[in-house]
């Protein structure tokens, strides 16, 4: 596993979904860490908007070489927006994992408590610190 | 972690084991067989663009989909699958997901190499006899838990395979068809004759508990039994056979890792015709125009010698294009190659 880039600011669940907080909305997309797990995208089902979504649900699904991964809803919501873009060029989730590679905007219902299960800071750090010494362990 | 074998079971169990069992929180290994054929499809496939449903209809073939990756197949009880189910913190799955499928597969290498056949893996996910797929493969997470999925073809049906896909030109179909004996083998095909899967399956077990010692012979209760049967049916549902699914502008057919044959369409207001193209490692292994003898007042006929065995990129079809024009054509105003290098390499006009 090589080295990853880890936002301080983001929120993460333990499927690897990175959050950020925009106003009353959240930005939902895929850590580097998983990316680069995962590697060269190659497909995104991609959540329609105003679907209302629950916590553990599959928000997306994504295709790299055979295998098929998803991401979770992280927290109770509405999607506002998808980012069609992936579809026709899923690889600037590669790219750009936190910036034009982000999946979608959801409308929590309650972001408060759901922020509140979300891991941040140095909790974050802990995580991704223990996923990389298991992923980086000699085959 | 428990051992399913369940010898042969109704076909759609084949796939939903696997999903209950993660679904159920079980670590397992599962090998079993499809009591009658069907078409599985790929957790991205689109149903549409990937199966000729009418010939599937008319010939009770069954739809399923499966959440792993991989591309749709015609699964049938001359193939013995393999599955594993780890939850994703075992220690097994350290390292990029791709990576585990040398570990995965290892043990229906060992098996084949049992019988005689000189089989090897052919990264990242298919095991090859002298270069010909013997064994599909895909991966997926389902539940938390890493679900890798493989067989051992010990025979194949390719004239019901190329039957049920959805090919757009009978053509093309029967291209597709003549690349899978080209490209894929079978254990019938190899020794002459039909081993008894029981054979290969005991074979199998033994490196797999090589691999993974701690295996434990569990019953296929009711109870488990029926979380499978509840799991088939959400599989075999409209909802989920119509899931979107990865679109390609051109009809493409992978046949094994590295090979694709391609059907490209050609209009340009006037005129029309296809290309059906054969792609090996990146390479034009076979290029061959159909209906395309008179467009725009130029034969393409002539064109295929100076574009097989080139790569399939830009730069070598232009040149390959501006050769062929330059030896047939030269001179004449009308021979438009951007037109020409639009169709090969984007695959519709």
């Amino acid at each position: 596993m090589s080295e990853y880039v880890i936002p301080q600011e983001l929120y993460y669940t333990q499927d690897h979904a990175w959050i950020r907080v925009e106003g009353d909305t959240i930005r939902i997309g895929m850590t580097d860490f998983m990316q680069k797990l995962a590697g060269e995208v190659t497909f995104i089902r991609i959540p329609r908007a105003n679907k209302t979504l629950a916590t553990g649900a599959t928000l997306c699904s994504i295709q790299s070489g055979k295998w098929a991964g998803k991401v979770k809803v992280p927290m109770n919501g509405t999607v506002v927006e998808g980012n069609t873009e992936l579809t026709t060029n899923p690889k600037i989730l590669n790219d750009d994992c936190y910036g034009v590679g982000w999946i979608c905007v959801m409308k929590p219902d309650d972001l408060t408590a759901g922020l509140a299960e979300l891991m941040h800071g140095e909790a974050a750090d802990r995580f991704f610190t223990e996923e990389h010494a298991k992923h980086s362990k000699p085959e | 972690m428990r051992l399913y074998r369940l010898g042969m079971i109704p076909w759609q169990e084949t796939q939903a084991i696997y999903h209950a069992l993660a679904e159920a929180g079980q670590e397992a290994l599962v090998l079993c067989r499809p009591a009658s054929r069907y078409v599985c499809l790929g957790f991205h496939d689109d149903v549409q663009q990937e199966v000729d449903l009418s010939y599937c209809e008319e010939n009770a073939i069954p739809l399923i989909r499966r959440e792993t990756g991989g591309g749709m197949v015609l699964l049938d009880k001359d193939q013995l699958f393999f599955q594993l189910i780890l939850h994703k913190d075992n220690p097994l799955l350290a390292g990029r997901r791709d990576a585990f499928f040398q570990k995965f597969l290892a043990p229906a290498v060992a098996t084949l190499c049992d019988f005689g056949l000189a089989a090897t893996i052919q990264q990242p996910a298919d095991i090859v006899v002298n270069g010909r797929k013997i064994s599909g493969n895909g991966a997926g997470d389902i539940n938390g838990y890493a679900v890798y999925i493989g067989n051992i073809l010990m025979d194949f049906d390719r004239q019901t395979m190329a039957k049920v896909l959805q090919t757009q030109s009978e053509a093309f179909r029967a291209y597709a068809k003549q690349s899978m004996a080209g490209y894929m083998t079978t254990m019938n095909e190899e020794l002459g004759y039909l081993i008894p899967a029981e054979q290969v399956e005991e074979k199998l077990l033994v490196h797999f508990r090589q691999w993974l010692p701690s295996l434990v012979a569990t019953k296929y209760s009711p109870q488990l039994r029926g979380a499978v049967e509840k799991v088939a049916e959400r599989l075999m549902s409209a909802e989920t056979l119509s899931l979107p699914g990865k679109k390609i502008r051109a009809r493409q057919i992978k046949i094994k890792e590295g090979v694709y044959v391609r059907l490209h369409r050609y209009f340009d207001g006037y005129n029309s015709g296809s290309a059906i193209i054969l792609i090996q490692d990146g390479i034009i292994r076979h290029f061959e125009s159909i209906n395309m003898g008179n467009v725009q007042q130029y034969d393409v006929l002539p064109l295929a010698p100076y574009i097989n065995g080139i790569p399939w990129c830009d730069v070598s079809i232009r040149e390959a294009l501006q050769r062929w024009r330059a030896a047939h054509f030269d001179g004449l105003p009308n021979v438009d190659c951007e037109l020409l290098l639009k169709w090969i390499i984007e695959g519709i006009i």
